[in-house]
């Protein structure tokens, strides 16, 4: 009786010892899968930051080219040469309790 | 023998069990096989388990880097840009793979014109692994290099420091050396704020608009009455802010190297000046301040005056008395000092210090210059820096100044730095409010009705003093004909809002100046002409007097 009681405990061990070697097996392999996808995703990530980097590198560079195309010198200069617009005189501007002295209404018009 | 031989004789039979045999040699296989494919997982187990628990590290290099920008926007107050940093490229060599130096350098000197060809060649024979050739190329620029197919040059991504607005506001903005660190102006004040970890653009205090339109009107005012150079200050005396700072002639800040040192420096704030007249609105100001005259007495200015046996003269010498408001706006140099004489020169002193014209000014930037002070203060003293002779100021801190005693006598300190609201932290009080609306009144007839009349620009309610000031001689004494002459100005008088000055140093009389070269002939006028330009930029700056009035009466 004890012989074959033994027999069976070390053949449970025996299949415990191998259950727990294949859930390790398994674990081992799960976490190399999920960290494959994790720096693949990393490396996703990485791909669209440098993307991100490049636009806002573009985006600067024609905010430097709008700044210097808008350089109110050159504007200036092309006004002159084309439009030949004049800025806005003081004696141009008119405050709102000027405008019933400076546009009077015509007589017998209901103010 | 017998026995022997029968031994001999004998015969072993073994019998062979086949099917034992192979059952054997497979059991001793399998277990062979076993024992590999044990071996095989264990490595790839092993392997496996080192890949995924222990490797962190080794994939470092694929975590997402943030985006650093390596130096922070400038802006002017309404976001327009003024300094950003782009990538460029800069061209290196190593010399130790170059085939051919001579030919190397030939064809770089042709594509690139400015670059020196012996220099380069012999930096491409020196016994060296790297060195620089250019940086700071542009993607078109470094294309046409690489398209040479030199063998031995190579680019390396570098970020540089761009200023789009090139000449304009160079002075306020600064620049940064090639290792892009600050070293003047607002790129030297906020360098580490500007660098440190994903800074947000910061908004300086100028606005382009304006800063253009006194830089163009101090351009042609420098060329009309051919003055070494103009400056001016645009200043916002209830923040303190510098609306605009300009000093002509200025510099492109994206090659600050090839400029000539003159064109770097900005006098508005880094030369000091006699001023002149322009000091005698904080000499009366400084009278009332403390009740040692008021704007009722009259002074016999029509008469010679003699302080310490030396005669004050007076350039346009009134017929009869003046009272305070007279003598200002008639610039008279003897009530100016009979007035200073009242105040003595302790007191004057005192006020001097509390407006800030004792020393340099505590703005943000480096450029800002100590005031030239006569060691000795004696009674003569008094008299002649009364009237803005014998104490050096900068265009700056006379305008920051003047914004107290107009900004119902609180002095704010200036700032380069963009404010929303007036912080009161940064304001003291230098004059009562009577005071100060005295002042207003008097500086408003001298536009009106004395020397400032060319900066009478309608509807802005100006306010100003003109200020003419012979240079020192080398031979002592002053120099007639080499004038500093400035308009400090400040509008609307209805709600004095904004401060300005502008300096001609040495300018010369020409024609439509009937032989003057003083400051109501060129400075007055070209202030007249920025207030004319600016005045329907600036809010608040329109003179509301006449409405403010019709709404007080009508108030029941």
């Amino acid at each position: 009786m004890s012989v074959s009681y033994s027999g069976s405990r070390r053949a449970a061990r025996r299949v415990s010892w191998f259950l727990l070697f294949l859930i390790g097996v398994a674990l081992t392999v799960t976490l190399y899968f999920v960290k494959t996808h994790a720096q693949s995703a990393k490396r996703d990530v990485r791909v669209l930051t440098q993307a991100l980097s490049a636009e806002e590198e573009a985006i600067r560079v024609l905010r430097a080219e709008l700044a210097y195309l808008e350089n109110p010198a050159r504007l200036a200069e092309l006004n002159e040469q084309h439009l030949k617009l004049k800025s806005t005189t003081p004696e141009q501007e008119r405050d709102v309790g000027d405008i019933e002295t400076s546009f009077p209404l015509p007589e017998g018009e209901a103010k | 023998m017998t026995n022997s031989h029968a031994f001999h004789n004998q015969k072993t039979l073994t019998l062979a069990d086949e099917e034992y045999l192979t059952v054997t040699e497979g059991r001793i296989r399998i277990r062979i096989a076993v024992v590999l494919f044990v071996i095989m997982l264990l490595i790839a187990i092993i392997r496996l388990a080192e890949i995924s628990v222990f490797s962190s590290d080794a994939h470092q290099s694929d975590l997402p880097q943030a985006i650093k920008i390596s130096r922070a926007d400038l802006t002017d107050r309404n976001g327009e840009l003024l300094a950003t940093t782009l990538e460029t490229y800069s061209l290196y060599a190593e010399p130790r793979r170059v085939w051919n130096p001579a030919e190397t350098a030939a064809k770089l000197t042709d594509l690139r014109g400015h670059l020196n060809r012996a220099k380069l060649q012999n930096k491409l024979e020196m016994d060296r692994s790297f060195v620089w050739l250019e940086r700071g190329l542009t993607p078109k620029e470094r294309q046409a290099v690489f398209d040479l197919g030199l063998p031995g040059l190579a680019f390396r991504k570098e970020p540089k420091r761009v200023y789009p607005r090139e000449n304009l506001a160079s002075h306020m903005v600064g620049f940064t050396n090639v290792d892009m660190q600050g070293v003047a102006g607002a790129e030297r004040a906020f360098d580490a704020e500007l660098t440190s970890d994903n800074a947000p653009s910061l908004a300086l205090s100028l606005d382009l608009r304006v800063q253009y339109a006194l830089t163009d009107e101090l351009a042609k005012a420098r060329e009309k009455f051919k003055a070494y150079d103009a400056n001016g200050v645009v200043m916002d005396i209830r923040t303190g802010e510098i609306i605009a700072m300009a000093s002509v002639p200025n510099f492109n800040p994206n090659n600050p190297d090839t400029t000539s040192p003159e064109t770097l420096f900005n006098h508005a704030a880094m030369s000091t000046y006699d001023l002149g007249s322009v000091f005698k609105p904080l000499t009366m100001a400084m009278a009332l301040e403390d009740n040692v005259a008021d704007q009722v007495e009259l002074f016999e200015v029509q008469k010679p005056y003699k302080v310490r046996n030396k005669f004050i003269r007076d350039d346009h010498p009134s017929d009869g008395p003046l009272n305070m408001t007279g003598v200002l706006s008639e610039s008279s140099n003897r009530g100016t000092a009979m007035i200073a004489q009242r105040i003595g020169a302790e007191r004057q002193q005192h006020h001097l210090r509390n407006l800030g014209l004792l020393t340099r000014v505590e703005y943000e930037l480096a450029e800002s210059a100590k005031p030239q002070v006569q060691s000795r203060w004696g009674e003569m003293t008094t008299v002649t820096v009364s009237y803005g002779h014998g104490l050096s100021v900068s265009p700056l801190a006379l305008t920051a100044a003047i914004g107290g005693m107009l900004n119902d006598g609180i002095y704010v300190t200036p700032t380069v730095r963009k404010h929303s609201v007036a912080s009161p932290e940064n304001g003291r009080r230098v004059f009562r409010s009577e005071v100060s609306r005295d002042m207003v009144d008097m500086m408003r007839t001298v536009v009106t009705d004395g020397t400032g009349r060319k900066a009478n620009i309608p509807g802005y309610g100006v306010m100003g003093k003109t200020g003419t000031a012979e240079k020192p001689s080398a031979q002592g004494g002053y120099d007639e004909t080499r004038l500093v002459t400035s308009f400090v100005a400040a509008f609307p008088h209805s709600a004095p809002r904004y401060a300005m000055i502008v300096t001609l140093d040495e300018p010369k009389a020409i024609e439509g100046t009937h032989g003057y070269a003083t400051a109501g002939w060129n400075a007055a006028p070209t202030a007249g002409n920025v207030i004319r330009r600016i005045g329907p930029i600036l809010p608040g700056a329109r003179d509301t007097s006449q409405y403010a009035q019709v709404a007080a009466e009508g108030t029941p």
